[in-house]
């Protein structure tokens, strides 16, 4: 279960960029420290059941991978309340950390222990992993030498082999060829079937109909709607066509 | 932005998260990964790539060893091995406070999208330096001995050992801190590196000073250790006060380091 409590998250914009000791060193005689606040997340506040698959909607900047990383315990929040009581999974980017000198194999083993998996138990499923990515011949090519479409999906099948309750997902069914992607759809739905709670942000707003159990429409940091998702995304629709004309 | 600007209250926040199963060792796991893979990535996977980094200790005891011997004669005795003592501990201390300052900059991205203890980094990068640092010293054992025989208080090397690891780790979390506030620490730790290396008892014997001058040499903890480090492999001397003074140094810096790294730890994401 996931709750969150009146969040609110602001980020401190400095006008002027000021991260050397020579600058604040030098520039104590131009005045108070400046800077522009960005409210990321205003009062959000919501409840995620054991089990539940929620999607997050909403335009570029409304707040939504601010959200899930707060969650993921990355960034604090300015004020309010987060209780997660369960395992956390966030997958908020694929391949983070990949070294690209690295063999195939050895960036699954690395990227396998950021997950939490120990070498011993990588290797029970670096056959499975190689499979699903396509890429069992490639398994001693430097990543370097792979494609974009290819690393995304070894990122992607090293990730799914994460089994924590709880997943945090972040735009990440957008991967490969339609083939591919169908693959990941059907592992996205049995992930759900087995009773994990999921949020997931994404802007293809088919899948979130298809497989949330409802909603979060984000804008500029506040959720202006909350339910079935076929009806969030009939109000983000028409927010969108609402802006266009004006 | 569109909406008007409410002023937000900063309250208390909490964020109640439960911790992973197997905590520690799935983030020694991280730990182990991280330094091999760095360590990989710094050597090519070839000894020849090792080579190099001996190559700079190495190069800066033949130069200290030409000025000392003789354009200023030292009157120290053994004092290739003396300097040679001096020279791949500091050679440590320099490449681990460094890197682990810059890896926290390195591991901006990691450290954006995964959760885990942010002190792995630091940890981590030690850990690369380490590796290096136990062949090099391997490597300083075998020139004493060959020189010199079997020192009779060489069981008592892995206190200094211990020691120095302890304390530059120490340094490395205080250094990590402040990298991420002020991106030109790197700039300005050079020059200190520079500073210490010139006031730490390196090329010379801190004992042949005044009294007066060589109590401040001793609040330098690096003397201490080096001290340590002759007294087991040269001098055959032990002092139990002397010992103990830098255990509690040591561990007091390395604690100081890492309190104040972890009481920071939460901001550091926002900061990159």
């Amino acid at each position: 279960m996931i709750v969150v409590e009146n969040l609110n998250k602001v980020f401190r914009i400095p006008h002027e960029k000021k991260n050397t000791l020579f600058h604040t060193f030098f520039s104590f005689s131009k005045g108070a420290y400046q800077y522009e606040e960005f409210h990321a997340l205003r009062d959000v506040s919501f409840r995620v059941q054991k089990g539940e698959t929620v999607g997050i909607i909403g335009k570029n900047g409304s707040g939504k991978s601010t959200l899930l990383k707060i969650i993921a315990n990355i960034y604090r929040p300015t004020s309010g309340n987060v209780v997660v009581n369960d395992e956390v999974f966030p997958l908020l980017e694929l391949g983070v950390g990949f070294q690209p000198n690295f063999t195939v194999r050895d960036n699954i083993y690395l990227y396998g222990s950021f997950l939490g998996f120990t070498r011993r138990e990588m290797s029970e499923r670096i056959t499975r992993v190689l499979e699903f990515a396509e890429l069992t011949r490639f398994a001693d090519a430097k990543l370097d030498n792979l494609s974009t479409g290819m690393k995304s999906r070894l990122g992607y099948a090293i990730a799914i082999q994460g089994d924590a309750p709880i997943h945090l997902l972040d735009e990440i069914l957008a991967v490969g060829d339609e083939v591919f992607r169908q693959k990941c759809r059907e592992r996205f739905r049995s992930t759900r079937n087995e009773g994990r709670t999921i949020l997931y942000v994404s802007h293809d707003l088919g899948s979130v109909e298809e497989f949330c159990d409802s909603a979060i429409l984000l804008h500029h940091g506040q959720i202006v709607n909350m339910g079935f998702p076929d009806l969030v995304i009939q109000e983000y629709r028409k927010m969108i066509a609402m802006e266009e004309t004006a | 932005m569109g909406t008007p600007e409410t002023p937000v209250e900063v309250r208390n926040s909490t964020v109640a998260m439960v911790q992973p199963r197997g905590n520690l060792s799935k983030y020694l796991n991280i730990v182990r990964a991280l330094a091999v893979a760095d360590f990989r990535l710094k050597y090519h996977d070839s000894v020849l790539g090792y080579i190099w980094t001996m190559l700079n200790p190495m190069l800066m005891f033949g130069v200290y060893y030409f000025v000392f011997t003789v354009v200023f004669p030292s009157r120290i005795q053994d004092y290739p091995i003396f300097l040679l003592i001096g020279i791949f501990n500091f050679a440590f201390f320099q490449d681990c406070t460094f890197s682990a300052m810059n890896s926290i900059g390195n591991k901006s991205g990691l450290m954006k999208k995964i959760y885990f203890p942010r002190s792995i980094i630091v940890f981590a990068s030690s850990g690369t330096s380490l590796l290096s640092y136990l062949i090099n010293f391997v490597v300083l054992l075998g020139i004493i001995f060959f020189l010199k025989g079997i020192p009779p208080l060489v069981w008592l090397i892995p206190v200094p050992v211990i020691c120095l690891i302890i304390f530059t780790i120490g340094v490395s979390f205080l250094l990590a801190s402040l990298y991420a506030y002020f991106r030109d620490m790197g700039q300005i730790w050079g020059v200190f590196l520079l500073a210490i290396f010139w006031l730490s008892p390196i090329v010379f014997d801190v004992d042949a000073l005044p009294p007066s001058i060589s109590q401040f040499v001793y609040f330098n903890p690096l003397t201490r250790i080096f001290g340590l480090f002759r007294h087991y492999l040269l001098y055959n001397y032990f002092e139990f006060r002397f010992m103990a003074m830098t255990v509690v140094y040591s561990c007091l810096t390395f604690v100081m380091g890492f309190v104040i790294f972890t009481k920071n730890e939460s901001k550091l994401p926002e900061l990159f």
